[in-house]
């Protein structure tokens, strides 16, 4: 039987979207640097990790911090189908699907993420069907 | 008579709107989102100032809502998520809609509300206040109520209520200047307006509140509406002739009893008029007077979605945010700050 907890299913798939969708296509450059921000995951009944966004370089790594800028709450299922592109980031959060909170979770803040996000996953579509 | 050089004297307003605090920039797309209620020359003023910046401006007409907050047709929401800075100059504001905070938070949109506007409240002097000087008095207001704990609100028509300050996202009036991507701002009339979300059961708002004027009323009530307030949500609504509509909201909309913000006016500039329009759009940003909404908090940082948000207002509240009285019956008192002082000076303003 597969452990969920230790599996950390949402963290590779944060990696795919962060690392390589977003990072690793150079239109998002200047975007990714307009601010430096850590953002805390907790997914439901998986490791919490936590994305770093420093000087237009990302990082990913397994943790938790205690005053995280940025900070998401969701379950796997809507974790998955946001960054798989199925659901916007915006609705889910409307819908109560997924809690973001955070010290710098204002106006700014979680408009920039959730187009991280959404920039990500455009690119790492885009490159699948290149 | 030359009735239509008035359009002139609504211009400086204008561009405080489009430039000051919009930042509308050569090669943006703006989209105006109107309706058949609206007043045709601030469109035309509106249009006319963006593209004098060099944006691409579209305007959408559409039927007006049937109540505040009400979402736009699909059609229009879907326009809102591919602009740069949206306008909407409409009778009943959209600006808590989930078409306008998808078109905010996820495509990046700066949002620029302007609900009930007028051609007098475009000339006015609250519409041409310098927006650094919001900027500094906002910042004067946070230090007390940012920092706080708790608010008492009371006022001499009866008003008693206390709640628990839990958000972190002070909301309404101040963004940056020049706008930044994602952020709203209330430019209904003047800007100038600070907030909070009063928590929910966190927040833990008991008490009473009796407001002197309801959203979808117009002028002064001839009885307060009186909300009784239990764990922040309303309990029980009375008062004349209004009470019914309210009554009905709180008792039948999903979450329309959600007590969703507390918001002062910032700008001593904007007037007390109750009597034009529905929205009571100046007055809100009056410096030290309190609207209060209940209905949908999620522009506010809050938790609660509710296809409504109504706001009522109170002219002369005093509010006390731990030990420290920030306005005192309707006198906002950090305008008396140094520091508000001095750049007023510099501004060539007084009040």
């Amino acid at each position: 039987m597969v452990n969920d907890k230790q599996d950390g299913k949402s963290y590779e798939l944060a990696r795919e979207i962060f690392l390589q969708g977003l990072a690793g296509e150079p239109v998002n450059k200047d975007f990714i640097a307009r601010h430096n921000r850590a953002i805390q995951f907790m997914i439901e009944d998986e490791p919490p990790f936590v994305v770093d966004v420093r000087d237009g370089n990302i990082s990913l790594s397994k943790g938790s911090l205690d005053d995280p800028d940025l900070a998401v709450k969701a379950n796997a299922d809507v974790f998955r189908q946001v960054f798989r592109g199925l659901l916007s980031p915006g609705e889910a959060w409307m819908d109560d699907q997924w809690w973001i909170g955070g010290a710098f979770s204002d106006y700014v803040g979680t408009s920039w993420m959730m187009r991280l996000i959404k920039r990500g996953v455009s690119g790492r579509m885009s490159q699948v069907w290149q | 008579m030359l009735n239509g050089l008035e359009i002139a004297d609504i211009m400086e307003g204008v561009h405080n709107c489009v430039v000051n605090c919009a930042g509308v920039k050569k090669g943006e797309h703006v989209l105006i989102v109107t309706d058949t209620k609206s007043e045709e020359r601030i469109i035309q003023a509106l249009a006319a100032m963006c593209t004098a910046q060099g944006a691409d401006v579209t305007t959408i007409v559409m039927k007006p809502r049937d109540w505040p907050m009400q979402e736009p047709p699909e059609v229009v929401a879907q326009a809102m998520r591919y602009a740069d800075v949206i306008f909407t100059p409409v009778y009943y504001s959209i600006s808590h809609t989930r078409a306008s905070i998808v078109a905010r938070l996820e495509y990046g949109a700066r949002y620029l509300n302007l609900p009930t506007l007028s051609m007098d409240s475009l000339k006015s002097e609250a519409a041409r206040f310098p927006a650094p000087l919001i900027s500094k008095i906002y910042e004067k207001v946070h230090e007390i109520w940012g920092r706080a704990k708790k608010v008492h609100i009371t006022a001499e028509n009866g008003t008693d209520v206390t709640g628990n300050i839990v958000s972190k996202f002070f909301t309404g009036g101040m963004p940056h200047f020049p706008m930044q991507e994602g952020e709203f701002l209330a430019f209904g009339g003047a800007m100038g307006i600070y907030g909070m979300w009063p928590g929910g059961a966190e927040g833990d708002a008991n008490g009473v509140m009796y407001f002197d004027a309801a959203h979808m009323f117009v002028g002064k009530l001839d009885v307060p509406l009186k909300y009784v307030i239990k764990n922040g949500r309303v309990v029980e609504v009375d008062g004349g002739k209004e009470a019914e509509h309210f009554r009905n909201i709180v008792e039948n909309v999903p979450n329309g009893d959600h007590l969703a913000e507390w918001m002062i006016g910032l700008n001593p500039k904007a007037r007390i008029i109750l009597d034009e329009d529905v929205t009571h759009v100046e007055a809100h940003r009056h410096a030290g007077a309190l609207h209060t909404a209940i209905g949908n908090s999620k522009v506010l940082g809050g938790n609660v979605y509710a296809n409504v948000h109504l706001d009522n207002f109170i002219i002369e509240p005093t509010m006390k945010f731990d030990n420290t009285v920030l306005v005192d019956k309707g006198k906002l008192l950090v305008l008396d700050d140094p520091e508000v002082q001095d750049m007023a000076k510099e501004y060539g303003v007084s009040w």
